[in-house]
Order: structure tokens, then C-alpha cells, then sequence
């Protein structure tokens, strides 16, 4: 027998919460935002045009970011190295929608799903997410972010359901 | 174990201004498009410099969480969340978790935290967090 509060409840059925082991989505795949430049700070970074997740029949259900102590390369071409902890906290994730609005943002380092005992960060918006209009912004930069590196991104996503 | 799913989030801070004493309240600074008491709070998180160094106005984030507590208010002006550590709301300390609330009309700027311990706190730094919330219809 399981028993759940009213209130569990409702944040199952609203989509504001998830079990931490459940079905993250039906498919993953890793993303690449490599450096031009030594990064800057306040300057937005956007995500390449990616034409799985910029499409409206994908939703994107998790995110993550790959440290350079999960995986010491980015098999990027030249290869990069991934962000540190000490590199992820001076930035920030920005999720917006078609029109350009911040749905929602979040520390990077916050991301790394090792520093979290392994959870994902769970992602629902009722607003569609593309992809190009999401950024990466620095806020302090006393570790610098160089060409040799890049942000790696694991997006999990599902098919919309029409 | 359940875990927090993000619909809208966005960062607020609580600006340690004026002096740095302890029982003293730094309420949250105004953000305009949350601050009508227009959002339904359902998760918070806390961070420190660990998590991050700066704030996205600019301001440093505080190194240390253990002598600080944390106080939401609702649209009523009820102390709905009274003095609770920061560091129990950060989510590295947690396991990952992030601290679920039973959905809440809140009053931004009627929220604050208080300092129990100034040591390692610097004037002008802010004790940051994120809100998970959804809009009110």
C-alpha cells in the first residue's frame, strides 16, 4: 500500500514533481557549446540552431551539464575541455520561448548532476523551449572560460504528443 | 523520492545593506514582474559561492550559509516559512533534492533572512536563491 498526501498529489498531476529514479525521456543527446573567444562576462552565449530541439514536436524534459570531472574531454573537433565546478559557477542557463521570454534560469554548477547525488534536473514547460533562443551568461569570471573549452550539455526529450 | 520538475524559475536576492548585525532583516529586493504578488511558489533552493559566485545583478554571494535564516511571507503577510537554515535549503546538502512547498501566493518583498552568525559575511553581498513557481490565473 502507498500512501499519498492530497498535496503530493497535486504536484504529480500539475508536473511540478517527479520521482528521482522515474523516465527521464525517451531520448538524450549531448551538446556542444564551444568557445570563440575568451568568454566575457554579461555577454549571451546562445545555443547553435539544433534541429531536434528547436523542433515543436520535441519537448525537452531534463538537463544536465557534463563537468570535467565526469568527462575529462568534449569530443568536440579540436577537442575541449568541459567546464570545471569552479568555471560553472560564475554562469547561467536561460530557457526561453519562441518569443524570446526567460521562462526560467538556473546556475549551471547546480546542474552538475554528480553534485546532486546522482538527480537530474527535471524540465516541463507549458511554453515550448527553443533551443537557439536559449543562452549561457557569465556573471564573474575569476576562472576564465578560454577557446579551450566548452560547455557539454546532456538534453533529455520526448515527442509531443499531439 | 520525488523530486522538483522547473516550470519558471528565476533567481531573487536578499541584499545584506546598511550594516551587517545579526537578528537584523534583509528582506528581498524588488524584482517588478514578481513582485505583484502574482506567483505561486512551489520550490526554493539556496545557493552559496559554491554554487555561485555572483548574482545576475552583479552583486557577490555570500561563502558561508550556516549563520543565516530564511523567512517567506504569503500575499496575508503570514510567516508561512519562519526561520529556517539556509543551509538545509541548499540542494547539494540534500542529496539533490530541492525543498518542495505547498503552493503559495508570496508577498516578494515581505520575505527576508536574518544573520545569526556574521562571521565570514561581507556588507553589500547577497544570500541568493531560486523560486520554482507558476503564475497565478
Amino acid at each position: 500500500m502507498r500512501l499519498v498526501s492530497p498535496l503530493i498529489d497535486y504536484l504529480f498531476a500539475s508536473g511540478k514533481m517527479k520521482q528521482v529514479g522515474s523516465y527521464e525521456g525517451s531520448y538524450t543527446k549531448s551538446v556542444y557549446m564551444p568557445f570563440t573567444a575568451t568568454a566575457l562576462i554579461g555577454t549571451s552565449y546562445y545555443m547553435a540552431p539544433d534541429t531536434i530541439l528547436n523542433s515543436k514536436n520535441n519537448e525537452i524534459t531534463a538537463i544536465e551539464i557534463v563537468d570535467s570531472l565526469t568527462n575529462s574531454i568534449a569530443p568536440t573537433v579540436p577537442a575541449t575541455d568541459p567546464l570545471s565546478v569552479a568555471q560553472a559557477r560564475q554562469g547561467y542557463f536561460y530557457f526561453c520561448n519562441e518569443k524570446r521570454e526567460v521562462i526560467a534560469y538556473v546556475p549551471l554548477a547546480v546542474l552538475i548532476r554528480r553534485l546532486n547525488a546522482g538527480k537530474v534536473q527535471f524540465l516541463q514547460f507549458d511554453d515550448p523551449v527553443v533551443w537557439q533562443n536559449c543562452f549561457i551568461q557569465f556573471d564573474s569570471l575569476g576562472t576564465a572560460i578560454t577557446t579551450a573549452n566548452s560547455v557539454w550539455l546532456r538534453v533529455t526529450y520526448s515527442p509531443v504528443e499531439n | 523520492m520525488n523530486n522538483l520538475v522547473i516550470k519558471r524559475s528565476q533567481q531573487i536576492e536578499f541584499r545584506l545593506t546598511g550594516s551587517i548585525a545579526t537578528g537584523k532583516r534583509y528582506f528581498a529586493t524588488d524584482i517588478p514582474n514578481l513582485s505583484r504578488n502574482n506567483v505561486v511558489v512551489y520550490g526554493i533552493e539556496f545557493f552559496t559561492s559554491a554554487q555561485e559566485t555572483t548574482t545576475p545583478t552583479g552583486n557577490t554571494v555570500t561563502s558561508v550559509s550556516t549563520g543565516t535564516v530564511v523567512t517567506l511571507r504569503d500575499n496575508k503577510k503570514q510567516e508561512f516559512m519562519y526561520q529556517v537554515p539556509q543551509y538545509t535549503l541548499i540542494r547539494a546538502n540534500n542529496a539533490g533534492l530541492i525543498v518542495l512547498l505547498k503552493p503559495r501566493i508570496i508577498n516578494l518583498t515581505d520575505c527576508y533572512v536574518q544573520l545569526t552568525n556574521t562571521t565570514s559575511i561581507t556588507l553589500g553581498e547577497s544570500v541568493a536563491a531560486n523560486i520554482y513557481y507558476d503564475l497565478v490565473d
